[in-house]
């Protein structure tokens, strides 16, 4: 069946997308049909940059298993098989970004549903840094965490806390933020320090800016140098693993990192979805376990987003899960998840747990406002996780658990009011919340996907999450997901 | 000897622990015994310990970290934590349970309420003989006493302390009778209004025992409507009259090392508060003292600053031998990268060993009590470990505290951050700043024009510059 294609629009700018300089600019972009079969574009398109041939083989780590497709969005569901257990897609990952999820054991990650969680490359390597890790032998030893860890570098944090970064061809140049010496970050040292993290996914390191630039020329090279940076990263992953064969690590000895990490691309191209199926191509032809696309969540227009994300996942192979970097708001997520994305990760639940705003599916709830000071009831009623959970009842069956996850505490609202922004408890039981909300709703998503009937599920979340108005429902939203077939304002 | 003196807590004197020695012998004043909740469930032995808390929970540990990997049985927790608005807009007065409920406490352990925590903030003003003044998030106010009987009613903790009038300074000739008068006639209202029958420890002041003697003589006839005592000085539980020892003390007078544990535990305290967990936990420190403890040839230290780089890479457990969370799946290492980052679950996984460490250090002292080898053990304890914690080196997750030297802690308890702590006018910043300038902080002062020199205007008449105008 083939979708229906609105004419170019301007949006009304609204916080969330708002984007001033461009807002004439990407409504003239050209809107590219989503083909179903990448494997004829791949081949027939004359635009081949690297021949098939030179590209290096690579093994891979994971194992993709798909379980059910919905029948009328993009939406797919499956089991994806890492090192350290398998998970269910579509899935969130929460971001553990110094080792630890701000606040919470381990044990109360793995207890709200966690199995796979994100580190920073960048700040492992500053602290504990190469040397600590390689003696202890890993993060997951570091933190131990049993599951299952992605890690890289994300430049946008990078470019964001560093004075003066600056980036040429052979890597990333600052000065460090402690002392101040001029560091450089090569791929190269990037995939070695995650060789060293010992993670189950890694990340390339990609040359990412700001989406809403309008310079199309070092849009054009950031791309390029990722595909190029791409390279150099499958050559230090493809190094032998002194590690393998030996008991601990299992393997034969002489088989490279990519025997037990899986390298993930990154496709770039900014809002031009000309690039970006430029990148798809050119990134896919090497062949990596995973697809991640990257320099999005930038702030750009929704609507931009949705094009890229929906360009990107027509023409990605399809046996391989893809990881849409930075999104985590609910609305977000379940769109994505429409458009054929299986993995997300994003720091917005914890942080703005931390501020005291609770997600529920009734919308976000900030609980530091006095009208919930005398709010006696749970911070979301229909969420399983022990804060909301009554006092003592019994956690519900979780996939794979090493331990025995906590009985119920009986949190209130108003006892979470009284906590939050005095006592650093009310922030772990407000992320312990958060984190497993949006698990939970990853979780509701792939049975839906499994039922076919995810579009049903998306008009239950958007009516619960608006409170019943479809008035407020926002309007990339609508469209977006109109054009993968699904009315919400049915 | 079992002393029921209300249906609600139950207190076993020597009752634990086998072949119970009489008063005296090698133990002294030292007592073991079993403090019980009757209908909760909830017992446990003492000399123990009460867990300090901050508006309802025990710092750094959230509900299931407590439940589930501390032995924590009995928690304080002040009124003053929870009545920022005026009375009636309380929520807790509000909630339709318990306090118990309203904060979600696990089961497992018992709930004791007074009004001011401990050690509390110095106040503005003075109490009255119908209020005290209490420091709340959102400034200083009096709580009527005639609100902390209501409370006590309404929201149903396991123990309820009597408001005590403890001045901030030492009470001079007048004030002393006047603080023991207040004590008096507050616990005597509070056992009139006890309505919900919950059980009430009396305080006992922090004066000589002849200064208090028609108050305590006052506890000796109403005995059978309390439940125990709360000791605001230690030491005087040596003292007090016979027909009292029947009920379990509470010390409220803070023991700062464990020598002074030991030391208050010798003169027959049951329960009591320590400061020194939540402080040590904030220091970075993870206690690894054991009772009675080797002696060796050095003095072990109390406690290892796990901020030391020397810990960087080891992967051993927080303490050697201790058999708790952080420690069976952690190691120092972690707990180090943690707290480089400033990481909140350093403090986490340090709260969970440290109080397990503490909760083990009672058991051997009930061990050793019930042996008849207390006094030796003690003496064993002092040539085993030094006399103070180490120095603190790194950060505490509000500020950077210099030294908890216990000599200092009069002029530092109150510096930390946080509305619990007062600050004083002109006092310094406590942090560092986070972020200056990306050039660094020297400024380019704008050129100022250069202003005339003071001249007198003789002068400049004379130099031929102007005239003295006469208009």
């Amino acid at each position: 069946a083939t979708h229906q294609f609105p004419a170019p629009f301007t949006t009304p700018p609204t916080i969330s997308n708002y984007s001033s300089k461009h807002r004439t600019i990407t409504s003239r972009l050209p809107i590219i049909p989503a083909a179903r079969d990448p494997a004829a574009n791949l081949e027939h398109s004359g635009m081949l940059k690297t021949p098939m041939a030179t590209i290096k083989s690579m093994p891979s780590a994971l194992q993709y298993e798909l379980i059910a497709r919905c029948s009328t969005t993009k939406a797919r569901a499956s089991i994806l098989r890492l090192p350290h257990g398998p998970v269910e897609t579509p899935l969130f990952m929460p971001v553990a970004t110094q080792g630890t999820l701000k606040g919470l054991t381990p044990e109360q990650l793995e207890s709200v549903g966690c199995r796979l969680c994100l580190n920073n490359t960048y700040h492992l390597g500053l602290r504990p840094g190469k040397a600590v890790l390689d003696k202890i032998g890993g993060a997951h030893r570091l933190q131990s965490w049993s599951h299952n860890i992605l890690t890289g570098e994300f430049l946008f944090q990078m470019v964001s806390l560093l004075q003066l970064a600056t980036i040429a061809e052979r890597g990333v140049e600052f000065l460090s933020p402690h002392d101040g010496t001029p560091m450089l970050l090569t791929p190269e040292h990037s995939i070695s320090l995650q060789h060293s993290i010992g993670s189950d996914i890694i990340m390339q390191l990609d040359d990412v800016i700001v989406t809403t630039s309008p310079d199309k020329r070092r849009m054009r090279e950031a791309m390029d140098r990722s595909i190029r940076w791409l390279d150099r990263c499958v050559e230090e992953h493809l190094k032998a693993d002194p590690r393998a064969g030996t008991e601990e690590f299992g393997g034969f000895e002489g088989d490279s990192y990519a025997k037990r990490q899986n390298l993930f691309c990154i496709i770039q191209g900014g809002l031009d979805l000309e690039m970006r199926k430029e990148c798809c191509e050119e990134m896919a032809k090497r062949g990596t376990p995973g697809i991640a696309i990257g320099g999005l969540s930038g702030g750009e227009a929704k609507e931009e987003y949705c094009k890229v994300v929906d360009t990107c996942t027509s023409l990605l192979p399809d046996g391989k899960p893809r990881y849409v970097m930075g999104v985590g708001y609910p609305e977000d997520l379940v769109v994505s998840i429409a458009l054929g994305a299986d993995m997300f990760d994003c720091v917005w639940g914890t942080r703005t747990a931390r501020f005291g705003n609770a997600v529920t599916s009734s919308g976000v709830l900030n609980l530091r406002s006095a009208l919930y000071a005398g709010d006696f009831t749970a911070v979301d009623a229909e969420c399983q996780c022990p804060v909301c959970r009554p006092l003592d009842s019994p956690a519900p069956p979780l996939l794979n658990p090493t331990i025995g996850p906590p009985s119920g505490l009986g949190i209130t609202k108003a006892y979470i009011h009284h906590l939050v922004a005095k006592e650093t408890v009310g922030a772990h039981l407000l992320t312990m919340h958060n984190v497993a909300f949006l698990l939970s709703l990853m979780n509701k998503a792939r049975i839906a996907i499994v039922e076919d009937r995810y579009p049903a599920f998306l008009r239950e979340f958007f009516f619960k999450w608006h409170g019943g108005d479809k008035g407020k429902y926002p309007t990339w939203a609508v469209d977006a997901l109109r054009r993968v077939g699904v009315d919400l304002l049915e | 000897m079992a002393v029921a003196t209300r249906p609600g807590i139950v207190f076993d004197l020597q009752a634990a622990g086998a072949g119970g020695v009489a008063g005296g012998g090698s133990s002294g004043g030292a007592r073991v015994g079993r403090l019980a909740a009757a209908g909760g469930g909830v017992s446990f032995d003492t000399p123990s310990f009460v867990a300090q808390t901050s508006r309802g929970a025990v710092p750094h540990l959230s509900g299931d970290n407590l439940r589930d990997h501390t032995d924590v049985r009995v928690v304080y927790v002040a009124l003053e934590d929870f009545v920022e608005k005026s009375h009636p807009n309380v929520p807790v007065y509000n909630y339709p349970s318990t306090l118990r409920n309203f904060i979600s406490h696990p089961p497992n352990s018992l709930l004791v309420l007074a009004p001011r925590r401990s050690p509390p903030v110095t106040t503005a003003t003075p109490n009255t003989d119908a209020s005290i003044a209490i420091l709340t998030s959102v400034g200083f106010r009096a709580l009527k006493v005639e609100d902390y009987f209501n409370a006590v009613s309404n929201l149903r903790p396991d123990i309820a302390i009597s408001p005590p009038d403890i001045p901030h300074q030492e009470p001079g000739k007048i004030r002393r009778p006047k603080m023991v008068f207040r004590t008096e006639l507050w616990l005597g209202e509070l056992i009139n209004r006890n309505t919900s029958n919950t059980p009430i420890f009396a305080p006992v002041l922090p004066l000589d025992i002849e200064q208090q003697s028609y108050y305590l003589n006052y506890l000796k006839e109403h005995i059978s409507s309390l439940s125990g005592l709360a000791l605001y000085d230690a030491r005087l539980a040596v003292d007090l009259p016979h027909d009292l020892e029947g009920l379990p003390r509470l010390s409220l007078d803070e023991a700062l090392t464990p020598h002074k544990v030991l030391q208050q535990v010798s003169w027959g305290v049951d329960v009591l508060n320590l400061s020194f967990l939540t402080q040590m936990t904030d220091a970075g420190i993870s206690l690894i003292f054991q009772f009675p403890g080797e002696v060796g040839g050095k003095k072990e230290a109390l406690g290892a600053d796990l901020w030391n780089k020397e810990y960087g890479a080891s992967l051993e457990p927080l303490a050697v031998g201790c058999k708790c969370y952080s420690c069976r799946k952690h190691h120092r290492a972690y707990v180090q990268h943690l707290l480089t980052a400033k990481e909140m679950t350093a403090w986490v996984l340090l709260q969970i060993h440290n109080a397990k460490i503490v909760s083990d250090f009672f058991t051997t002292i009930r061990e050793s009590i019930a042996r008849g080898t207390f006094e030796e053990d003690c003496k064993i304890f002092a040539e085993a470990y030094a006399k103070e914690f180490p120095e603190k080196t790194g950060h505490g997750p509000r500020c950077r505290l210099p030294s908890l030297n216990p000599r200092n802690a009069p002029l530092i308890r109150n510096r930390l951050r946080g509305y619990q702590f007062k600050s004083e006018g002109g006092a310094v910043k406590k942090n560092v700043k986070a972020f200056n300038k990306l050039g660094g902080d020297k400024k380019e002062a704008l050129e100022e024009p250069e202003t005339p020199p003071d001249i007198d205007t003789e002068e400049l008449v004379q130099g031929g510059l102007a005239e003295i105008s006469s208009g």
